[in-house]
């Protein structure tokens, strides 16, 4: 009884710590993105701010704002803001949400074909999902001279292939697990039946494993909406993703405009977590069907 | 009379690894044959490409004479019953019997009569219209077979579908699949790692091993007659006593019978192999021409027989016995069934055949 009471105290204290470290960067973000300018990197730090402000909001959607309230500061501050975050949410929503439809779709395909016609052989999943373990700042350099070459540099289709081409060993990698879990008998008896294969895949299998498939597709797209590296160096102003907007909100003579920066990302979380909301009625599901065994 | 099914050197390699080895099996139609085997020896992989899964490497498939090779598993006419039934959960037991019959494109009237009629052959009326994740393991049997059989397949394949029920069900599934099949005089492919169940339902045995038929028989001829050690050893529960035997003109002596006369007019000389049955090694408290003494090791309780485990040299022995015959210590006499004894040749494990009787 005693030690029943203890391991439920160790429990709630790990489950507890465990969360104040999780959630402290999302309280960080939305605690300093309503902060006004002086206290954005104050020491010591300001937990709570008693002038509570929407001013930082207000730069990121009215670039306007910015140089009203840079008047207001006698001139002390230079907020001299460039690209939209409007035409960034507009570019990031584009890309990431193509490139996820497609790595999804091929990541389906490829991953079908593993494991009902073991293509490839044994090895063949480990060797792809080895290109995930590679640093891509390794593969920049290269990439941007392709890019150049193929005239693919600082354009949707050029972005949407690159996101694809590096989040697909990823996609293939989870849906393999799920299509093993689908039981390649109940294709077998529809086929048996009369169904061609891609019609018992289409009616049979995928509809077992849509969970799956929207849990693959949610990481997918949060590893592109949040991509910052390639979207450094692959664009050149035309396109501006979410992270390199952010990135944006930097002054001459006062630095990093924190508080700015913390509001775009407090917006930026939004899709995410909408998107996270619609299928989480799959996720859970999709999530451990894969990892529990029959 | 044209077989139902041929296969003709058939084929299947994965990365250079031959799973199957030029089979060569005809089925007779209404002929209910067993292959049987471990689990790797090809038998799930020669199914497979029957039913279209999986593509020969070589060799031809021919249901009614046609060679099927090339044809989709949905056009070639086949049914096919799985481990795990495979009945659609989502879909009523009246969905998953016209599933197959949508597919083929029968007409609505004459799905429901058929349906009916396969219903009511296989009791499932009153189940028509219960969802498929509902049933039990004997209902979902029936389901899977009915719904294969109302599409009137050429060839029934069965790929273990007992595999996973517990004996009691498995016992009367057993004869309720046999009934079925012998009622409506259906071709039949089974494939089973359980000899029980192939020697209790088929017309005809195929025993496979490293993909290739080591023999095939009637359930007689394979239990009886073994042509090969892999065979007799196979097949056989409690399983065969193989005892080393030193063989000179026609009798061999064993570590504890002297003289054991052959059957065989031209025995090999030399060191081979005796298979002894547990049923052809008799025990008696009384000394008889030929019998040894020996002495009881344990006892296992079949039930309606025991098996003793008798010392026989330096290895032990099974016999089979009433039951409470002999109990463990006691001293008794063995003597050997001579004339259904196998011998197996030391050198090729091949089963030297007696002469016919």
């Amino acid at each position: 009884m005693a030690r029943n009471v203890l391991a439920t105290g160790l429990k709630r204290f790990a489950v507890i710590l465990g969360m104040l470290i999780a959630f402290f960067p999302i309280y960080w973000l939305l605690t300093t993105s309503i902060k006004p300018y002086d206290e954005w990197a104050a020491w010591p730090p300001v937990w709570l701010t008693e002038q509570p402000t929407l001013q930082n909001y207000r730069i990121v959607f009215f670039p306007q704002a910015a140089r009203d309230f840079a008047a207001t500061q006698a001139g002390s501050l230079d907020y001299k803001v460039s690209g939209s975050a409007w035409k960034a949410f507009q570019d990031s929503a584009i890309i990431s949400t193509v490139a996820t439809f497609l790595s999804v779709a091929f990541g389906t395909l490829a991953a079908y074909s593993i494991v009902r016609f073991r293509t490839g052989g044994e090895n063949y999943p480990f060797q792809f999902l080895t290109v995930r373990m590679m640093p891509p700042i390794a593969v920049v350099v290269p990439m941007v001279a392709l890019f150049a070459m193929l005239r693919l540099a600082d354009t949707y289709a050029g972005m949407i292939l690159a996101y694809t081409a590096f989040t697909l060993p990823f996609s293939i990698w989870m849906i393999r697990s799920f299509i093993e879990e689908a039981p390649a008998e109940l294709e077998g008896a529809a086929m048996v039946h009369g169904m061609s294969r891609v019609e018992a895949f289409i009616k049979v299998t995928l509809p077992l494993i849509r969970g799956g498939i929207l849990a693959t597709a949610l990481f997918i797209f949060i590893l592109n909406w949040s991509e910052f590296l390639f979207a450094l160096v692959l664009t050149s102003g035309k396109i501006v993703t979410v992270t390199l907007q952010v990135a944006n909100y930097v002054s001459a003579s006062s630095g990093k405009l924190y508080g700015v920066q913390a509001a775009m990302g407090a917006i930026s979380t939004l899709p995410v977590i909408c998107f996270g909301y619609l299928i989480q009625r799959h996720l859970v599901r999709g999530l451990t069907l894969g990892a529990v065994k029959r | 009379m044209t077989p139902r099914l041929a296969l003709k050197g058939l084929t299947k390699s994965y990365d250079g690894i031959e799973a199957v080895r030029g089979l060569d099996l005809t089925l007779a139609p209404g002929e209910f044959l067993s292959l049987l085997g471990a689990s790797g020896c090809g038998k799930s992989t020669t199914l497979a490409m029957i039913a279209g899964f999986e593509t020969p490497s070589a060799g031809t498939i021919a249901i009614d004479g046609k060679p099927i090779n090339d044809t989709p598993p949905g056009r070639r006419r086949i049914g096919m019953v799985f481990q795990d039934y495979a009945v659609f959960s989502r879909l009523t037991v009246r969905g998953n019997l016209a599933f197959g019959l949508e597919a083929q494109g029968v007409a609505r009237a004459e799905r429901g009569r058929r349906i009916a009629d396969i219903a009511a052959k296989l009791d499932l009326t009153t189940l028509l219209d219960r969802r498929g994740a509902s049933l039990n393991m004997s209902e979902m049997q029936r389901v899977a077979i009915a719904r294969v059989l109302v599409t009137e397949p050429r060839l029934l394949l069965l790929d273990e579908p007992m595999s996973n029920l517990d004996a009691g069900l498995r016992a009367s599934l057993r004869s309720e699949l046999k009934q079925i099949q012998k009622s409506l005089g259906q071709t039949v492919l089974y494939v089973t790692h359980d000899q029980v169940e192939a020697m209790a339902m088929s017309d005809r045995i195929a025993v496979m091993r490293q993909g290739v038929i080591e023999q095939i028989g009637t359930p007689h001829e394979i239990y009886h007659r073994p042509r090969t050690r892999f065979v007799a050893e196979f097949i056989g529960d409690p399983p065969i006593n193989l005892v080393p035997c030193q063989v000179a003109q026609g009798r061999a002596a064993t570590a504890l019978h002297e003289a054991i006369a052959l059957r065989v007019s031209d025995a090999p000389q030399g060191r081979h192999l005796l298979g002894i049955r547990p049923h052809d090694l008799k025990l008696a408290r009384e000394k008889s021409a030929g019998a040894a003494r020996t002495i009881v090791r344990f006892v296992e309780n079949l039930g309606a027989e025991h098996v003793a485990y008798v010392d026989y040299g330096d290895a032990i022995a099974a016999a089979i016995m009433r039951p409470g015959f002999a109990a463990p210590g006691d001293q008794l006499w063995a003597s050997v069934n001579a004339a259904r004894v196998h011998l197996i040749r030391g050198d090729n494990d091949q089963v030297v055949l007696p002469e016919a009787a």
